[in-house]
C-alpha cells in the first residue's frame, strides 16, 4: 500500500486540501531535481531554484508559493506558514524568472527540528495583480487561493531541511 | 510504507515510544519460518501508551533523527497486574470510609 508522499508528509492537511495533480512541476537546486521528502542542507538551498512547469501553451499562467509550515519549530509552529517566495504570472513551459516576483526568495534557515519547505503552484485563469502580503509569517495558502480565485493547487513538491551544525547536545571541551 | 502493528517496549520519553514489531520470513534452506524483531521509535502525541500496549503505527515525515512513525491507535491495552493484597486493602479503605461517613451523618 504505497501512499502519496504529500499525505505521509502531512503537507495535505497542514497546508493544502486534497487535490488532483494536473501539472508537472520540476524544481532544480544546483541542477539537481527535487523529489518529495528529500533532505537538503541549508547551504544547498541558499540560491533560488529553477522552476520548470511542463507544457506547451505559454498562455497558461501559474502562481508559485513557497512556504514553511514548521516555523519556528515543528513542535510549536506559531508562525505557520512562513512565506519564503511568491511568484505570479509564470508562463507554462518557461522558467520562474519569466514570472512576476511579488515576494523575494528567502533562503531556508531552520533553527530547531526538521522543517518541511513546500512549493505549491496554482493555475491562474487570467493575468491579475496580486498584492504582496505585509509580512512573511502566518501566511495561509488556502486563504490566498480563495482571495484571488486561484482554485485548488495543480502541483506540489516539498523537501526537508534541518540545521547543518547538529541540534544542541552537550559539547565536551578538552 | 504500510502501517505496522507492534508492542510498546518503552515509554520513558516525552511524547515518544519505542515499539517492537515482529515479522516472519521463510528460510528456504531450513524450510522454517524465522521470527525477527524491529524496534521503531514513534510519536505519541497524547502520551497515553503504556508498556505492553498493542499499537498500530502509521508512517510519517521525519519527526526527529530516529522518529518517522506515528501511533495511529491503541489496539489493545496491556493488562495491569494488581496484587491481591493491594486490591483488598483498597476495598477495606473504601468500606471504612463509608462507615465513617454514615456515623458522622447519624
Amino acid at each position: 500500500m504505497s501512499r502519496d508522499p504529500l499525505v505521509v508528509g502531512n503537507v495535505v492537511g497542514d497546508i493544502l486540501d486534497p487535490f488532483i495533480k494536473s501539472a508537472s512541476l520540476k524544481i532544480l537546486y544546483n541542477n539537481r531535481e527535487l523529489t518529495n521528502g528529500s533532505d537538503l542542507k541549508p547551504s544547498q538551498v541558499v540560491n533560488e531554484p529553477r522552476i520548470e512547469i511542463a507544457g506547451r501553451d505559454m498562455r497558461n499562467l501559474y502562481t508559485l508559493v513557497m512556504v514553511d509550515p514548521d516555523s519556528p519549530s515543528p513542535s510549536n509552529p506559531t508562525k505557520r506558514e512562513y512565506l519564503h517566495w511568491l511568484v505570479t504570472d509564470i508562463p507554462e513551459s518557461a522558467n520562474a524568472s519569466y514570472g512576476n516576483e511579488i515576494v523575494s526568495y528567502e533562503s531556508p534557515k531552520p533553527t530547531a527540528g526538521i522543517h518541511r519547505f513546500v512549493f505549491v503552484i496554482f493555475r491562474q485563469s487570467v493575468r491579475q495583480t496580486i498584492d504582496a502580503p505585509g509580512w512573511r509569517p502566518n501566511f495561509n495558502s488556502r486563504d490566498f487561493s480563495a482571495l484571488y480565485n486561484l482554485g485548488p493547487p495543480v502541483a506540489s513538491v516539498f523537501f526537508n531541511c534541518q540545521r547543518e551544525t547538529g541540534c544542541g547536545g552537550r559539547r565536551y571541551i578538552r | 510504507m504500510k502501517p505496522v502493528v507492534g508492542i510498546v517496549v518503552s515509554n520513558k520519553m516525552q511524547k515518544s515510544v519505542v515499539v517492537a514489531v515482529d515479522r516472519l520470513f521463510h528460510n528456504k534452506v531450513y524450510n522454517r519460518y524465522v521470527k525477527r524483531t524491529s524496534k521503531f521509535m514513534a510519536h505519541d502525541e497524547t502520551d497515553d501508551c503504556n508498556i505492553g500496549d498493542r499499537v498500530r503505527l502509521d508512517p510519517s515525515r521525519p519527526l526527529s533523527k530516529n522518529k518517522h512513525w506515528v501511533v495511529a491507535e491503541v489496539l489493545r491495552r496491556a493488562k495491569m497486574y494488581v496484587p491481591p493484597s493491594a486490591a483488598t486493602a483498597s476495598s477495606e479503605l473504601g468500606s471504612t470510609a463509608q462507615q465513617a461517613a454514615t456515623k458522622s451523618s447519624a
